[in-house]
């Protein structure tokens, strides 16, 4: 047992070597790009390799019980993407640094303030409310960027309250769910679970409903067990989409560039078809670092296509990599969820898990044509203040539950 | 709490299942569809990666430059007109007009993005400009001009093929244009057919020459094949089915040989319904292939198609070549390159070999498409096309001293003059050539299509390419 | 840096990232999967099959953290052994065992008949029901106990 640990930890550190190295090797071939050398390049990796080696260390001695698999694969992921952001444009990569670092701290807090936390779960309606809230502000005070009026400008920031209220709803999900057994009893979360659906398609942002769905419903069967009245949820969803098809011509637009983005590739297949010559563009091992065309032709490059852009300049090799480290990562949460002791840290963990799993899959699916395009983030990698704000919150959730399941199996083998 | 858990495992099951699909879809739809997405005309990634490349050059098969560049993003070719003309189709133009023509094909090659980073690197760290790798073509530049002077600016198509190795030594589909002085302007105003290359792209009904594939099948398929009789009055009837010769010449009495050599259609279009049958006589077009999908590395070739399943008046037609029957020119010198080459037909193709800048000259080797037929039969089939040319339709291409080996076609078009057609081969070790030539709506083949054929198989002996 | 060198710079350097991502990618897959081994054997090492429910002392029954979890088989004592472990006078080492049968549980003594060991003000003779929500008192420590048939409110 001991030499698998001390196996394992020189294992980590080769790891964290290897990330550093990446972070440099990368922010020093595209300080080459511009015929004079690129010192502000430099400067931020410096800052990057910082970051990551300051998370090491606070996870080595510190928050010896939270999970460090899970910080390295969020720290490589970040990295890719930064090192990325920088390529298309050195300013936004600075706004997303700077939201990097206050990411991280959110985090960090989270993970000392949680595990202390005792009477989350009885807060669970509360946050509900507030969630239901934060949506509904859009409506009254939201700017429309994208074809969805999901957003608040203020001063020049933009932020989507969709994202914290995702946090938001997990725990009033995951307190309801804890606390009552019967389907009658749960009613009054479906109410509020779903005016947030409904508040988030008049706002037309698809993506987000569709990931409220699926959270909602998969923890409705983890905490029921009930498959009837899951598959009945689930239905009544698959019912709701129908009907928006019927209804709204931008659903339909969507579904039609989905089917034959190749009928219409200059109008509604543009993006998606512009998607997938990057990715096929880039070959096993991209068409190298600053070398592909997708910031002139392919929009929203640097947030929801980013994982076209990784293929491109990248490579599918490493594309296909992040994709592992995805499911990595979920599997990694699903142990901590089985781990985790308590109705309410089980049920929550899995909450946690599950919108990184499906806004994963529905950014890639839609990228690669599997699904319709929507508009979701890929968590960590793409760029964006609350995608970023929000993935960090949950991972930090996440630590804090591996944290208190740590000291918890300590305490019993004690 | 053990049930949660045990709900915990499935949904990780679930969720690792998904991903996994997920990815396997992307690898999948990457790996099937990658390249026709990267190739969409949508694309405009590929020519800017050009920027620093100059092209390398197209050689004929000995050494002349066609096209070479000596400067990224421009193109020059060589100053013989002639050469250029007879040579467009093969190298494609630069406005989109032709697809998949050799230059297209070979662009990674001749862009440089087959020669390995570490060379490609050394390069430029000497001079700022890549040099693409150079392709050898296997067409030989004096017969591709003879070629083309020969068809005198008529519609059609000329190709010849070494039968041994398959290598397509001449080309030329007409009409054609100049891949040099060519404006976008001239792509709307051109004839109908200028940018099609007609010896790959072409389907022509193959009248008369198709009775090569019908004499085959009575080769293979009939016990006794010198008893075959017929006696032709120039217009007859075939069960019910009128079968006229052409002109109403009346051919007498016949035997295979015979009447293969006069091309009569009576005698064909009543063996076929009596003595072959449609099963038959598909199976040997197919095996020569007839409704198969050619897949060659070096261009595209449309598919030959035959179908005599309508009936008797059906197969009687089919079986002198004209029905429903199509061929293009290349198939054609293909099918007359197995029966020369002992009933091997290899695949024919356009590249010489590859002129690389880092290993020197890098040969392709010659494949075999199929075995279409035995031995035997292709050497029977050969004394019965030696027969067109001694004393036959074919004698206009009589050359002193040489066994030439053919059949004329002359394939009727509704309301139209009809297309000439020859296909024939040299039977010699030294000169092993084969040779189709069609020309549209020309009149009759043994009029029109053989003295070009007999041009163009003199040119070949004497320069023996 | 001239435009060609880069893409060339940058094509050779797209292999370099290509192994420390698949480095860094098998190496967590790696350490995942140990991980994994290992949290199974201390599953097991702490008790044999699925949990059936929770105990925890009375005099801390507020404090969540105090409930541990017991097994398809829990041995209660104080030997360091059990896989529930409490200190206490008059304890054994291994003083009682709660254990499973269809749907029911029970209580095993496994301490002398001379050691106390009560259900509810019942003194426990051999092998006796349990049900959810009972005290056992076991020397002089109180423990309570929640199982699985019934949920008596807590987790």
């Amino acid at each position: 047992m001991e030499e698998t640990k001390t196996k394992k930890k020189t294992l980590t550190n080769g790891l964290i070597f290897a990330i550093t190295l990446f972070i440099l090797v990368s922010y020093t071939l595209l300080s080459l790009r511009n015929g004079s050398i690129d010192y502000t390049a430099m400067l931020f990796s410096l800052a990057c390799v910082a970051l990551v080696l300051v998370q090491y260390l606070l996870f080595r001695f510190v928050f010896v019980n939270a999970d460090l698999q899970v910080m390295i694969i969020v720290s490589m992921l970040t990295n890719i993407g930064l090192a990325l952001q920088y390529r298309f444009d050195s300013q936004t990569a600075v706004k997303q640094l700077i939201w990097y670092g206050i990411s991280l701290a959110v985090m960090f807090m989270i993970m000392i303030i949680m595990p202390r936390m005792r009477n989350l779960k009885r807060f669970g309606f509360v946050c509900g409310i507030l969630g239901v809230l934060l949506l509904g502000i859009t409506i009254v005070i939201g700017t429309e960027i994208n074809g969805s009026t999901n957003w608040i400008v203020i001063k020049g920031f933009s932020i989507q309250p969709s994202e914290p209220a995702k946090i938001l709803m997990i725990l009033l999900l995951a307190g309801s769910l804890a606390k009552h057994q019967q389907i009658r009893r749960l009613f009054p979360t479906g109410i509020i679970v779903g005016i947030a659906m409904i508040l988030l398609v008049l706002q037309k942002d698809l993506g987000a409903t569709l990931l409220y769905f699926c959270t909602a419903v998969l923890m409705l069967y983890l905490g029921t067990g009930n498959f009837s009245v899951t598959a009945l949820a689930f239905l009544l969803g698959a019912i709701g989409a129908a009907v928006s098809y019927v209804l709204f011509s931008h659903v339909r637009v969507r579904v039609f560039a989905w089917l034959n983005p190749w009928e219409d590739p200059l109008g509604r297949g543009y993006q998606l078809v512009q998607s997938l010559i990057a990715i096929s563009s880039g070959g096993l091992f991209g068409m190298g670092l600053g070398m592909g065309e997708a910031a002139t032709y392919l929009p929203q490059h640097e947030s929801d296509f980013i994982f076209s852009s990784i293929c491109e300049e990248y490579g599918q090799i490493i594309g296909l990599c992040v994709a592992a480290f995805y499911i990595v990562l979920i599997f990694r949460g699903c142990i901590l969820a089985l781990r985790s002791r308590g109705r309410f840290d089980s049920i929550l963990c899995f909450g946690i898990v599950s919108i990184l799993a499906i806004q994963t899959f529905i950014n890639i699916g839609g990228v690669v044509k599997l699904i319709p395009l929507t508009g979701v983030t890929l968590p960590f990698v793409s760029y964006g203040g609350s995608s970023m704000l929000t993935s960090f919150a949950l991972i930090g959730m996440l630590q804090a539950l591996s944290i208190k399941a740590g000291e918890a199996d300590e305490q019993n083998q004690s | 709490m053990n049930r949660i858990n045990h709900r915990l495992r499935v949904l990780q099951v679930l969720f690792i299942a998904l991903m996994i699909a997920l990815g396997s879809y992307f690898v999948y739809s990457v790996a099937k569809y990658g390249k026709q997405w990267s190739h969409s005309a949508y694309n405009t990634r590929t020519k800017s990666g050009y920027d620093l490349v100059i092209q390398g050059s197209v050689y004929d098969r000995n050494g002349t430059e066609i096209a070479w560049s000596d400067a990224p993003n421009t193109r020059l070719y060589s100053d013989d007109e002639v050469l250029r003309l007879s040579m467009a189709h093969i190298l494609g133009d630069r406005y989109g007009m032709m697809s998949g023509a050799l230059q297209d094909r070979y662009a990674n090659t001749l862009f440089g993005n087959e020669r390995s980073l570490l060379s490609r690197f050394t390069e430029s760290v000497e001079n700022d400009l890549l040099t693409g790798d150079s392709i050898r073509l296997t067409i030989d530049g004096e017969i591709q001009k003879h070629a083309y002077n020969a068809m005198n600016g008529r519609s059609g198509a000329a190709v010849v093929l070494n039968y041994k190795t398959g290598e397509v030594i001449a080309s030329v589909s007409l009409p054609t244009f100049d891949t040099l002085n060519l404006t976008a302007e001239d792509t709307q105003n051109m004839p109908d057919g200028t940018f099609i290359n007609k010896v790959t792209r072409g389907l022509y009904p193959p009248g008369s020459t198709f009775k090569v594939i019908t004499a085959v099948s009575l080769l293979e398929n009939c016990d006794n094949c010198d008893a075959l009789h017929f006696d032709c009055l120039g217009e007859n009837i075939v069960d019910g089915v009128s079968v006229n010769c052409f002109h109403g010449t009346v051919h007498g009495d016949l035997d295979l040989n015979s009447a293969f050599a006069r091309s009569c259609n009576g005698a064909f279009a009543y063996w076929a319904v009596h003595d072959l049958g449609v099963r038959n006589i598909t199976k040997t077009a197919e095996a020569f292939g007839f409704n198969r999908n050619f897949v060659f590395s070096d261009y595209t070739i449309n598919n030959s198609t035959f179908d005599a399943y309508g009936g008797n008046a059906d197969l009687a037609w089919s079986a002198v070549g004209q029905g429903q029957t199509m061929v293009t020119p290349m198939h054609a010198a293909m099918i007359v390159s197995a029966i020369a080459n002992n009933g091997n037909m290899c695949e024919p193709r356009y590249l010489r070999g590859i002129e690389s800048v880092d290993k020197g000259f890098i040969e392709t080797a010659p494949k075999v498409y199929a075995n279409v037929m035995s031995q035997e039969t292709a050497e029977r089939i050969t004394e019965m096309m030696l027969g067109v040319v001694e004393n036959g339709t074919g004698s206009g291409c009589k050359i002193s001293g040489v066994r030439i080996c053919g059949k004329t076609g002359t394939a009727e078009v509704a309301d139209e003059a009809p297309h000439a057609w020859f296909v024939g081969f040299i039977d010699e070790e030294e000169t092993p050539y084969a040779i189709a030539v069609i020309l549209e709506n020309a009149g009759t083949g043994s009029s029109v299509a053989v003295p070009v054929a007999r041009s163009i198989l003199e040119k070949c002996i004497e320069v023996r390419p | 840096m001239s435009a060609l060198k880069y893409s060339l710079l940058a094509k050779f350097v797209s292999v370099v990232f290509a192994a420390l991502v698949i480095y860094v990618l098998f190496g967590t897959i790696r350490n995942v999967l140990i991980e994994y081994k290992g949290i199974r054997k201390k599953i097991r090492e702490s008790g044999s099959g699925n949990i059936i429910g929770y105990a925890a002392l009375t005099d801390e029954w507020q404090d969540e953290d105090a409930w541990r979890p017991i097994y398809d088989e829990t041995v209660f004592g104080s030997s360091p052994e059990c896989a529930f472990r409490i200190t206490g006078h008059g304890l054994k080492g291994q003083h009682f065992r709660i254990t499973r049968g269809k749907d029911r549980f029970f209580i095993e003594r496994l301490c002398m008949k001379s050691d106390l060991l009560m259900v509810n003000e019942h003194d426990v003779r051999r092998k006796e029901r349990i049900r959810s929500g009972c005290k056992v008192y076991a020397g002089d420590a109180e423990i309570l106990i929640t199982l699985m048939d019934g949920w008596n409110g807590r987790d």
